[in-house]
């Protein structure tokens, strides 16, 4: 077994060598923002907008769910684009990018003709508006397509 | 303040760190082959400023060449041969791979930085061990000294990643960061519904307090700001993983985004697993035989190198500085 004084040497010089390459990691990675291995760790460093934004299903109920909890969709028009929302107010703010695409990708392979064991849908750019007082925040619909749904097998 | 750097592996083999450490980027890695496969053959991920990708073929096939060459590195790594040129090798297919996966998605994958991150330590460690050591420092009597200085290398990396983190929110948005609204948008445009009933009401609970929602970006702060701490001893190591893992629980349960990465790998490097299954100790005979590489002292060669990152990390046209 290593005696005390040794053991105790080896710990400060692995302390040096933390503090050090820590340092030097930090420093590094604030130069280059992000390439691997150094990164900054700056994802939703920004300050948020007052507005948050996403798509959803919207049932004929007026319940709303997630686009994956259904497995088919008919829809007009017939390959909904989830980010073009142009027309709703207040336009694109409050999402985060990858959100919408990764949905779009899980629409465009759910599109189909099969109309068996379908229900009326909308899918919608839901936009709530961030206050700072206690409640459920406000928010508002803007229709993207109006669908057939068929909602997933649990 | 003392620099001793006390880890529950001292007196212990590391064994368990180098293959665990390798096995987890080599899972990471397999991940991130699959995405990129998959992301190279959808239309949906075409790259928008394309980079690496006009050197080199967007296939499906690349990726999984490419992950292999990651793991040729890794094995190596994980049994202990040519540890240096082998972490080198695979830290630079990961980097390509990670690139990659950059153009194709937008953002580079943080879960993919985190093993990144703790086997550059790992290496950077390595190198400081035969700066010292000289050839010594490679052989099998030299492994308990050159793996206690890579266990603190990559302690070190993912600590400065954690402080790194909190300090881009300050850089950015200063300690307005802080505010009522900062998670509730995160929550509401990544995952708003959920499909067991407490969790949407855990949900509910945050969007509908913008004094609860300001309490955890304060946390958030907090937790990764204080990360600096995992380098002050094993017992702050373990509290503060802890801290880590609550942070990244809440995360997973608010959005939805699993970082089982630098969970699992702080797990690994922080809990006392030598002592609870009482692993045998074992002796350090190259400290025993030349005890004066404990010196606790930065060799010149190391400073020289050091700064040499540095300065190309902020000289060099490369790197991805959106959020």
């Amino acid at each position: 077994m290593s005696s005390g004084p040794y053991r105790d040497e080896r710990r400060a010089r692995a302390g040096v060598a933390a503090w050090a390459i820590a340092i030097a990691y930090l420093l590094a990675a604030r130069g280059v923002g992000n390439f691997f291995p150094l990164s900054a760790f700056g994802m939703y460093a920004g300050r948020s907008p007052d507005v948050a934004s996403r798509v959803l299903v919207v049932g004929a109920s007026g319940e709303a769910a997630e686009i994956t909890a259904f497995d088919g969709f008919s829809c007009a028009p017939s390959w909904p684009k989830l980010d073009e929302v142009r027309h709703c107010a207040p336009g694109d703010q409050g999402h985060v990018e990858y959100v919408p695409r990764d949905l779009q990708v899980y629409l465009d392979a759910h599109v189909t003709s099969d109309a068996a064991g379908m229900e009326d849908a909308h899918i919608v750019w839901r936009t709530w508006t961030l206050e700072d007082r206690p409640g459920p925040p406000a928010s508002q619909d803007c229709e993207l397509a109006s669908c057939r749904v068929r909602r997933r097998a649990p | 303040m003392s620099l001793v750097y006390r880890s529950p592996y001292d007196g212990h083999s590391r064994t368990p760190l180098r293959v665990g450490l390798a096995v987890i980027a080599g899972v990471v890695f397999l991940d991130a082959a699959f995405e990129v496969a998959s992301m190279a053959k959808d239309p949906h991920f075409a790259p928008r400023a394309p980079g690496l990708l006009r050197f080199l073929p967007n296939t499906p096939a690349l990726a999984w060449v490419l992950f292999g060459l990651v793991a040729v590195g890794l094995i190596f790594l994980a049994f202990d041969r040519f540890v240096i040129t082998a972490g080198a090798w695979a830290i630079g297919w990961m980097a390509v791979l990670s690139q990659w996966r950059t153009e194709l998605f937008g953002t580079p994958s943080r879960n993919c930085f985190f093993p990144g991150a703790m086997l550059f330590g790992w290496v950077l460690g390595l190198v400081w061990a035969r700066v010292v050591a000289g050839r010594d420092a490679l052989t099998p009597e030299g492994r308990p000294l050159r793996e206690s200085l890579a266990e603190a290398g990559a302690m070190a990396c993912i600590a400065a990643g954690y402080v790194g983190s909190a300090l881009s929110k300050l850089f950015v948005s200063g300690f307005g960061w802080v505010n009522p609204s900062q998670i509730r948008w995160l929550v509401l445009s990544q995952e708003p519904l959920a499909s067991f009933p407490w969790l949407l009401a855990y949900r509910r609970a945050l969007i509908e307090s913008p004094d609860l929602a300001r309490l955890s970006a304060f946390a958030t702060l907090v937790i990764e700001g204080g990360s600096f701490v995992l380098l002050f001893g094993a017992r702050w190591r373990l509290a503060w993983t802890a801290a880590i893992w609550v942070l990244h629980l809440h995360i997973l349960l608010l959005c939805t985004m699993p970082y089982l990465e630098p969970m699992s790998l702080l797990l690994l490097f922080a809990v006392p697993w030598p002592r609870l299954f009482r692993r045998p100790r074992i002796e350090d005979p190259l400290l025993a035989r030349r005890p004066e590489l404990g010196q606790p002292t930065m060799p010149d060669v190391i400073w020289i190198l050091l700064c040499v990152m540095i300065v190309l990390a902020w000289i060099a046209p490369v790197g991805f500085r959106a959020g």
